[in-house]
């Protein structure tokens, strides 16, 4: 017993003083909340600019106003769209065009009330009692209605002209404009509203290249909100009655856990626990990683025979698990402190993520010791094998490939976390952490199959370890023979 | 200690290894297990390291069964062998202590007389693997002996080590004996065993050919051994009268006295019978008589 005593105080010594395994410890938190953060970072807002959304507005309906109220308050904080309002460029041509109109404008405005005050006039006169001076008034102010009404007429029509002209002109500019800004980049598409377009219920979006339909789909929104307002005033409604009745719905997620009902959040509920996953696989690969790296370190430089003479395999198998075991619950234990002073300092969530339980960091522990004992013992046995640093890379291989394979397998879990599939999977003794760890807060595994994967991790345990200690004992009589299944045959067999 | 193994016999795969095999090793003495590689010598210390068990026989020491007191006094420094490269010296030499039962305290204080025997002070906090090769080697010297074991078992240790550890072996082992420590060495090249060793068992393909005290050994085969070197052939100098037996390598050959006759006589009908370019008398050493066993064990299975 002091052997192993002696055995378990080097290992967890040399573990905690070597760089590698701080590395693990600081840099795994770290990479993790990258490869959380990266995805996040991509979807909230993929350029680092906001993204801008052109909007053509002809007629001036001040549509571009309500629109953009609508999206602001639609989508909050979360909005990273904006809409720009595409003026033309005006160039001398369309400026002296503009005056024209203008002054068109100002001429037809000034007949219009010159001929309104001889119609008024008129209507004065005419109330008088009738007498001469009162027909020839009316006969002078007919001539000059009718004079002020041609010219009217005729103003009219040369500014309605004038105006078709212009407004063409501006259609052109202000579409040249938006095409421009499209081709440069500035704008990721542009919406086209006009009356007529709107009335139909028709909007045109142009874009350079497809664009993601649940970015846009706020603006869908948004514009179908105006457009039923704007219905809706048409049809004599008010708008406090038009707000009440367009009152957005807010959807709240429930999950009910027994009695235990709680809001729940995607991000919060999937991210805690594959972080946890995470935390759990590296803890487990990085420990019996350095286990392996021991056994094989200890192979090459051949001490082993040494230790056959000072121990029997039984201590220094068990010495090795065990003082490497602690060397991963140290790692462990520094993660969870650092857990708790992020969520003391509330930097975490904590009461969001229902998953950071004490319950569920106990399973998390068993978890680790159940699913490191297993590897451990496994990559004990299989470093014991090598007979050759070139063996010792490709078991390494094989090693490093096996322990993905729980990681990788993990999506499916995410998908159906009690499907058959997933549950038979998870008494496999490979997978059984990884899985069980995973589905705990996903779904709700009943209690037969944490008791399940316990037993089938126990067993394995023991069978690993008693092939191990034979593969052990007996690795002392390899002559540098190559590691063929032939060869681990010879090796159990002999007594 | 005394150490006494009875009638072992190992094997791996339906091979034979070590077939009955019989020694002892007594403390003040130094007992050879002396053969080619395959003889079956490394198996035999791991029977008696515990790290192999024997199909057959019993192994005591000091009349007792291998118990952790027995492995605590004893000091093996096996053919395979190397030490952690990325520690220093002190740890290593600590830790291997600590592992044969010496409280901290007194590991330490054994590690630092051990280094400073060895003229390592110095090098006390450096990595092993920045120790140069001759180094490296005294280290494995020194984890064999740091717990000043009472019984030292040697698997080759002259084996890839430079000459100047090889002299370092031969002075300690002698003080060992000197100590009255038991040493069972382990090792093909009989030259150093002949020197060393008090009690040799020559093995080959792990039958025993011969065993005993060497002196008796070389007293018991002093026949007179005459090697000639000539360019003709040398065959007909087995036809000369007394001579028993001749061994011809190339242009050399080495031809047994009968002790009856004189050696002056076969002297002379040699120079007669061929033309000789060098002529000696010789005792044949540990090699000539394992080579002679081991001939004669060959045509004995044919």
């Amino acid at each position: 017993m002091r052997r192993i005593l002696i055995i378990i105080g080097w290992e967890l010594i040399r573990h905690l003083k070597s760089r590698n395994f701080w590395l693990v410890v600081f840099l795994s938190p770290l990479l993790m909340t990258g490869v959380v953060l990266i995805p996040s970072i991509y979807f909230q807002g993929a350029s680092p600019k906001q993204s801008q959304i052109g909007f053509v507005e002809f007629d001036s309906t001040s549509y571009f106003q309500t629109l953009t109220e609508h999206l602001t308050d639609s989508l909050s904080n979360s909005n990273n769209m904006l809409l720009v309002l595409i003026t033309p460029d005006t160039s001398a041509r369309m400026q002296s065009e503009f005056v024209e109109l203008e002054q068109l404008k100002d001429q037809l405005d000034s007949l219009n009330e010159a001929y309104n005050k001889i119609k008024e006039r008129r209507r004065y006169i005419f109330q008088r009692p009738d007498s001469r001076t009162r027909r020839n008034l009316l006969a002078q102010s007919y001539e000059q209605l009718l004079a002020t009404r041609e010219q009217k007429d005729l103003a009219e029509i040369e500014y309605t002209r004038m105006k078709a002209k212009t407004d063409s002109l501006v259609r052109q500019a202000v579409l040249h404009k938006a095409d421009s800004l499209l081709t440069a980049k500035e704008i990721e598409g542009y919406i086209i509203l006009d009356e007529d377009l709107f009335r139909n219920g028709v909007i045109t979006f142009h874009a350079s290249q497809p664009i993601n339909f649940l970015r846009i789909q706020p603006l869908k929104q948004a514009l179908q909100v105006m457009l039923v307002e704007q219905r809706m005033k048409e049809e004599g409604i008010t708008i406090s009655q038009i707000q009440e009745l367009l009152k957005p719905i807010r959807i709240h997620e429930i999950i009910s856990e027994g009695t235990e009902k709680r809001e729940f959040k995607f991000m919060v509920t999937y991210l805690a626990p594959i972080v946890a996953v995470l935390f759990l696989f590296i803890s487990i690969f990085s420990t019996s990683g350095f286990l392996f790296a021991a056994i094989i370190s200890e192979k090459t430089n051949k001490l082993l025979h040494w230790f056959l003479s000072y121990v029997n395999p039984f201590q220094i198998i068990s010495g090795k698990i065990v003082g490497l075991g602690a060397v991963g619950l140290i790692e462990i234990f520094i993660w969870l402190i650092l857990t708790m002073l992020l969520m003391a300092g509330n930097v975490i969530p904590a009461r969001d993520i229902g998953f950071l339980t004490l319950k569920n960091a106990g399973l998390f522990v068993l978890y680790f010791i159940l699913g490191y004992l297993f590897f451990a013992s496994l990559f004990t046995g299989v470093g014991a094998l090598s007979s050759s640093p070139q063996d010792a890379q490709k078991l390494r291989l094989y090693m490093r490939v096996m322990s993905f394979l729980p990681l990788v397998l993990a999506i499916f879990v995410l998908r159906t976390p009690d499907a058959l599939l997933i549950r038979i999977l998870s008494y496999i003794p490979f997978l059984s952490p990884v899985f069980m760890i995973l589905r705990t807060p996903l779904g709700q595994p009943p209690l037969i199959d944490y008791y399940i994967s316990w037993g089938v991790l126990v067993l394995s345990i023991i069978l690993n370890l008693m092939i191990t200690g034979k593969i052990f004992r007996n690795a002392s009589i390899i002559y540098g023979e190559k590691t063929t299944f032939k060869l681990v045959l010879k090796l159990l067999r002999e007594k | 200690m005394h150490v006494k193994a009875e009638h072992i016999s190992k094997s791996f795969d339906d091979k034979l290894v070590v077939a009955n095999f019989s020694f002892e090793a007594r403390a003040g003495f130094i007992t050879g297990i002396i053969g080619d590689s395959r003889a079956g010598k490394t198996t035999i210390l791991r029977m008696l390291l515990g790290i192999v068990k024997p199909d057959e026989g019993y192994i005591s020491f000091d009349d007792n069964v291998l118990s952790h007191k027995i492995l605590d006094a004893t000091g093996y420094l096996p053919e395979e062998r190397g030490v952690y490269q990325q520690y220093t010296l002190n740890e290593i030499l600590v830790y291997f202590a600590r592992l044969k039962n010496l409280p901290r305290k007194k590991a330490q204080v054994e590690a630092v007389r051990l280094m400073d025997r060895f003229n390592l002070i110095e090098q006390m906090e450096t990595p092993v693997q920045k120790l140069p090769e001759e180094v490296q080697q005294k280290v494995e010297l020194m984890i064999t002996l740091i717990h000043n074991p009472d019984l030292i078992i040697l698997d080759e240790p002259f084996h890839n080590m430079v000459a100047e550890n090889q002299t370092l072996i031969r002075k300690m082992v002698q003080r060992l004996r000197e100590d009255g420590k038991t040493i069972i060495l382990a090792t093909g090249q009989i030259e150093e065993a002949e020197l060393l060793c008090d009690e040799i068992t020559l093995l080959h393909q792990g039958e025993t050919l011969m065993k005993g005290r060497v002196d008796d050994m070389l007293e018991k085969f002093k026949h007179n051994l005459i090697e000639v070197e000539g360019e003709d052939n040398l065959q007909p100098l087995k036809q000369i009268n007394g001579v028993q037996k001749m061994i011809q390598k190339k242009q050399v050959a080495q031809l047994f006295i009968d002790k009856a006759v004189s050696p002056q006589k076969v002297l002379d009908e040699i120079i007669r019978t061929v033309n000789i370019s060098r002529i000696e008398i010789k005792r044949p050493g540990l090699k000539d008589i394992y080579t002679d066993a081991v001939q004669q064990y060959r045509q004995a299975a044919l």
